[in-house]
């Protein structure tokens, strides 16, 4: 498994926090959306125009961070997947440092 | 025998014996598979990855209530800007429930939400399936991970084909895209009920078991549990040891 991808071995974690462009074709993946749509400005609201969608992408990135939430103070109409990365990587060195 | 021998507690719901022996609705005792003498024992899931669903006690009412008479949700569901009494509430909180959880954040122990199942006609193989966000601005994956528990228990401890879904269309809004890969349009009451100064459509929703196996394992992808999230074990009637 390269660093950073996501699991597909449901019993293992990636040692590695993804970098914007792995993260961005698994978050397109998940969605069924084209992979140019998930770029780090895209505002979170329009890639995940549902609950479902955002569920969704609560679960691709639960494969870093088991668990994972976006800060409940973050506006999703503001907040950009270059957010979600930011977010995702932070958590996974925090967790990274308690282990 | 004791209230916790499963022989001892039929499901009230259920038309035949738990036994393992006994004939399907549909089938003959030859035509079932032979079980596995080593297969586990089927276990309900109620820990998610976010949340957790817990049974509905007493205590819980007063703030069910204040949730869904809340400005938030008063008029968008069931009692439409009604305000039942205490007693009248507790009646409707259970009428007609198969199955009903409150959604309870695995990290804080926020109450996130209820998911019900209700008017099960086992008969046709349908339920209704209904779930309340009790906090609107709460964009956390918590309900709807919730809802997917509890269809997928549907799905896999009864023979159901179809669980519907009503709702306004002021609620599709949040709803979404969920009714592209999931839902199926069943039929819409034109201008059926009165809210805000103005009639709205009843939509009908389907979730099929087709579509629901279809989704499955992408919506509730096998992972190994949170460190200290255990899920419960729970011994079901009917589950032999």
């Amino acid at each position: 498994m390269t660093a950073g991808d996501a699991p597909t071995d449901p019993g293992a974690r990636p040692d590695e926090p993804p970098d914007f462009d792995q993260l961005a074709l698994l978050v397109a993946g998940a969605l069924g959306c084209e992979g140019g749509v998930v770029v780090p400005e895209a505002r979170v609201s329009d890639i995940c125009a549902d609950s479902l969608d955002l569920y969704c992408l609560y679960v691709t990135l639960d494969a870093w961070v088991p668990g994972f939430v976006l800060p409940r103070q973050l506006d999703l109409d503001i907040a950009t997947m270059a957010d979600v990365h930011h977010y995702l990587v932070m958590r996974f060195e925090q967790r990274r440092v308690r282990r | 025998m004791s209230i916790s021998d499963p022989l001892s507690t039929p499901d009230p719901l259920s038309t035949s014996d738990p036994g393992p022996n006994v004939t399907g609705p549909t089938g003959s005792p030859s035509s079932r598979p032979v079980p596995d003498v080593g297969e586990p024992p089927p276990l309900q899931r109620t820990v998610g990855r976010w949340i957790t669903l817990r049974p509905v006690r007493h205590v819980d009412y007063d703030a069910i209530r204040s949730a869904e008479l809340s400005d938030e949700l008063g008029v968008r569901w069931r009692h439409r800007g009604a305000t039942p009494s205490p007693e009248a509430f507790a009646q409707a909180l259970w009428a007609g429930v198969l199955v009903q959880y409150l959604v309870i954040d695995n990290d804080d122990h926020r109450l996130l939400g209820l998911v019900s199942a209700y008017n099960a006609d086992l008969q046709s193989g349908t339920c209704h399936l209904g779930f309340a966000r009790f906090d609107p601005t709460d964009h956390s994956p918590g309900v709807i991970e919730g809802v997917l528990l509890v269809a997928d228990h549907l799905f896999s401890h009864w023979t159901f084909r179809k669980l519907y879904g009503e709702t306004l269309e002021f609620n599709l809004a949040n709803l979404g895209g969920v009714l592209g890969p999931l839902l199926t349009e069943e039929g819409r009451l034109r201008e059926h009920a009165f809210a805000g100064g103005r009639y709205w459509d009843l939509v009908h929703l389907a979730l099929y078991r087709e579509v629901w196996e279809t989704h499955r394992s992408r919506l509730l992808p096998e992972r190994p549990e949170r460190p200290g999230r255990r899920p419960i074990e729970v011994l079901v009637p009917g589950a032999w040891t």
